[in-house]
């Protein structure tokens, strides 16, 4: 076990590498420069001496210095569309926000999702599992701007639950995160429900209810058990998708996460900005594959971890 | 089982330690909330450009000058008084003794020579609005030149020292600055009230974040500096600013006008969003948005709010022509011709575009200067919507009907509605002169990037200005403008312009200007379409907001009535 996680750490900084060198290749081609403004030209020696000062002044300049910078010292230089901030603090200050709200959608799909998903297949063919297969679809057809702004409109504009745009106490979770863990929750609700039917009928639980097991019982401690697996293989690239923002959920309740980033810091051609926020999303990536191998084999002690396989 | 009911706890737990890591504890409520528009790019004064970190940094920073919301006229601000030579071109400061700075130290001059001194080591955005200034533009130059010879490897005892003693910046004492400038600027007092000219408490700038070149001496402050705990010498001080959440600001009991300063605390805060700063308004979170989103404004016009309040702007959306003899590809182009670019003007109505298209106010502009936001100035008269005339000229340049007319482009940027109007004037060209343009629509910083490399043949364009003179319009079709991207050039243009720098009789100096406004119209090298307006929106107990062109506010004279 030891050894595999060792050996899966020890790929992580040759995979997160080649994902900085392909992001400043395309970074770099795209045309227009962090230092250009649609109306106004700045003075062509003020902007040589703007891009020396970010040591952008060529490809080759920028990287002999922020990928060396970045592995001595952890830090990914300026930002620079906003130059009075670093990108190590504006992605200290987002990552938490993010994290905080990803956190929560995830824990409330998960939850409600597994609940919904067994007991829909419990009662299959019934009216719940048609009511649940119906929101489900819901849930994944809709796109986040629309189940935002009606939740908005509704529990904060209109009934006044809620504070908008504010951003500091677990009230101003509750909104984003309702908004932000429906798609995850669909996702969840329908693979326990797969999972769960196919579990039901397998020759296990029909020996252990033979052996006089109460229902209860069996769907607890062993179907649960095996429907999860499918759950928890989806839980990590959703977990990072949720942990690192979303644009539009952010947007639209002005929540200061790092989602934004990722769109306006390409908007702006902010290059250190965006070299930052994909490593960030590439680490959280790989680390929660790693993570959810790990509870694989955790919460099913019949898979073995083995250098070089694996699970994800 | 217990494993999986494990994972939900897990998470739970991370959660609780996630909202305590990325948490804020209860705070005092702030006596005024507002939106300026997103978060300020910058709070370094020297490097600012943008008019929301402008308007913002007013509140913090008091120039010699200031601008001051009861007046047209910038009024003394650490400067108690100033003395200006009989040729307009010495200015001697004496400061005032009662300014202090947030720390309690006196403003001094040296405080200005080394903040204007950094501006020319360290150039930005505006550093060109300190080239009035004589020998600061060569000085400014030769430290590049300099610094860019250290890095080519070259002798440090062998460069050639840039010299600031000559430029025209001298602390004669603690209370006295002296400025020599090239040629008379009639506006020397407005500039200094801009961000650009702001003094700079270097003493309390971390010695990690500033350095002076050992061969130079230039002055080097990094980025970093313009947060809290920052020094500063306006009404108030930063207290705390929260990236992309809040910044707030308290009061500076050292300001020497503290007095007559009526808000304790002010919060910016911050939503790139226009419907969300609007629904933060319309449940009592924030008390003023300084610039309401465009689509917002279109719905609240429609509704008719009295809260609403659109007025003039300080600019002009207008398209451009690429002037030059060859397009980029290399083929003739009839856009060189100025009946032809006549023609293209007279064949757009504009009424329309600002009744049907924009909706939010705007009016219809025949000018390139917003008609009366310049005292003594009188706009002239540009070119009309006539067709016929548009048609006649357009065969008298060789295209009768349009026919033989080349292939052409108009360039836009696809975000902030400028789609719409591309269309309708496409369609308007069309039917009128019987022209085909396609259109390029691309992403801002990609039309940023092909404008200023002249690869179009008409784009649409802006200019908004900067300080409350016409040349700060006028400026940007001389023909040596870096800002000229038109390409367009006139000997006699330049010639009037030259002329009304070194006027010094006010009408006759706005004569001149006129005169070249008027000759830029003729010419065409662009086509006015409407003038920008301000839209604001604000409680009515929110009080001292005083409308005007550049939408700056005197944050000395807001204050909140009870409600």
């Amino acid at each position: 076990m030891g050894k595999f996680i060792l050996y899966r750490l020890a790929q992580f900084p040759l995979i997160l590498a080649i994902i900085y060198l392909v992001t400043f290749a395309l970074v770099w081609v795209a045309p227009g420069d962090p230092l250009d403004q649609p109306d106004r030209n700045i003075d062509p020696g003020t902007k040589q001496a703007l891009r020396q000062q970010f040591h952008a002044d060529s490809a080759v300049g920028f990287l002999a210095y922020y990928p060396w910078r970045l592995i001595t010292t952890g830090d990914f230089g300026p930002s620079m569309a906003n130059p009075d901030w670093s990108v190590n603090e504006i992605l200290l200050r987002s990552l938490p926000v993010s994290i905080t709200l990803g956190l929560f959608a995830i824990l409330l799909a998960t939850v409600i999702g597994v609940a919904v998903g067994t007991l829909a297949a419990l009662a299959r063919g019934g009216v719940f599992d048609w009511l649940s297969l119906s929101l489900t679809l819901a849930g994944i057809s809709l796109p986040s701007f629309v189940v935002a702004s009606l939740l908005l409109s509704l529990f904060a504009v209109k009934l006044g639950w809620f504070g908008v745009g504010s951003w500091g106490s677990v009230r101003d979770l509750v909104l984003p995160g309702i908004a932000l863990s429906l798609l995850p929750m669909a996702y969840i609700a329908r693979l326990t429900r797969v999972a769960m039917i196919d579990v039901l009928s397998s020759d296990f639980v029909r020996t252990a209810r033979a052996k006089g097991l109460r229902r209860s019982a069996v769907i607890w401690r062993h179907c649960l058990r095996n429907a999860f697996l499918p759950v928890l293989s989806y839980l990590g690239p959703a977990m990072a998708i949720a942990m690192t923002g979303s644009f539009v959920v952010e947007k639209v309740f002005n929540v200061p996460g790092l989602g934004q980033h990722f769109v306006n810091s390409v908007t702006n051609r902010d290059r250190t900005l965006i070299l930052g926020v994909v490593l960030v999303y590439g680490t959280m990536v790989l680390l929660f594959n790693l993570l959810v191998d790990l509870a694989y084999a955790w919460v099913d002690p019949r898979i073995e971890m083995q250098v070089g396989g694996g699970n994800g | 089982m217990t494993r999986l009911v494990l994972i939900p706890l897990v998470l739970l737990l991370l959660l609780a330690g996630a909202l305590f890591w990325s948490g804020v504890t209860a705070e005092k409520p702030a006596d005024l909330r507002w939106i300026n528009a997103g978060d300020p790019k910058t709070l370094d004064p020297g490097s600012m450009s943008w008019g929301q970190d402008i308007r913002l940094a007013s509140a913090l920073w008091e120039g010699l000058y200031r601008f001051d919301s009861t007046s047209d006229q910038p009024q003394p601000g650490v400067a108690q008084s100033v003395d200006v030579s009989s040729d307009g071109c010495t200015y001697t400061f004496h400061l005032r003794p009662g300014a202090l700075w947030s720390n309690g130290d006196p403003v001094v001059a040296g405080d200005f020579v080394f903040a204007w001194k950094r501006v020319l080591d360290q150039p930005a955005g505006y550093t060109s609005l300190l080239f009035y200034i004589d020998g600061a533009q060569e000085y400014c130059q030769n430290v590049q030149l300099a610094q860019q010879q250290l890095r080519d490897g070259a002798d440090p005892s062998a460069i050639s020292q840039p010299q600031f003693s000559l430029v025209g910046i001298h602390a004669v004492d603690d209370a006295t600055l002296r400025v020599q400038l090239k040629h008379p600027v009639p506006y020397f007092l407005e500039l200094c009230s801009f961000a650009t000219f702001y003094p700079l408490h270097e003493r309390s700038i971390a010695p990690d974040l500033i350095s002076r070149h050992p061969v130079t001496g230039a002055i080097e402050i990094r980025q970093g500096f313009a947060k809290p705990p920052l020094v500063t010498n306006g009404p108030f001080t930063l207290s705390q600013w929260s990236y992309k959440q809040r910044i707030r600001l308290l009061k500076n009991p050292y300001y020497w006008g503290a007095s007559e300063v009526s808000l304790n605390i002010i919060d910016v805060i911050s939503a790139e969003d226009g419907f969300a700063a609007f629904q933060m308004y319309e449940t009592g979170a924030v008390d003023w948005i300084a610039d309401v989103n465009p689509e917002v404004a279109a719905k609240l016009v429609r509704a008719n709010r009295d809260d609403f309040h659109v007025t003039t702007g300080f600019g002009t959306y207008y398209y451009e022509f690429l002037c030059d003899r060859t397009l980029p590809d290399g083929r003739a182009n009839p856009f060189f011709d100025p009946r032809v670019r006549q023609a293209f003007a007279r064949a757009i109505d504009k009424q329309t575009i600002v009744s049907n298209i924009v909706l939010t106010g705007e009016k219809a502009s025949d000018t390139y200067i917003p008609r009366g936001i310049f005292a003594n100035y009188d706009s002239p008269r540009g070119l009309s919507y006539d067709v016929p005339r548009a048609r006649q000229l357009l065969e008298e340049a060789g295209y009768p009907g349009g026919q033989g007319f080349p292939k052409i482009t108009l360039l836009y940027n696809t975000n902030a509605g400028h789609e719409a109007i591309a269309q309708y004037v496409r369609r308007q060209w069309l039917d009128h002169l019987g022209v085909q343009v396609a259109l390029e629509g691309v992403e801002v910083k990609t039309f940023g990037a092909l404008k200023e490399q002249k690869k179009f043949q008409i784009c649409r364009a802006s200019w908004i200005g900067d300080y409350s003179d016409p040349t700060t319009f006028s400026d940007k079709y001389l023909s040596f403008s870096q800002n000229n991207d038109a390409g367009w050039v006139n000997v006699e243009y330049d010639r009037l312009c030259a002329a009304a720098s070194l006027e010094q009789d006010v009408h006759r100096r706005m004569a001149l200007l006129e005169q070249a406004e008027q000759l830029l119209l003729d010419e065409a090298p662009l086509i006015p379409i409407y003038n920008y307006v301000n839209r604001v929106l604000r409680r009515p107990y929110v009080k001292g907001l005083q409308p005007n062109p550049r939408n700056q506010q005197d944050f000395r004279r807001l204050r909140i009535e009870k409600h």
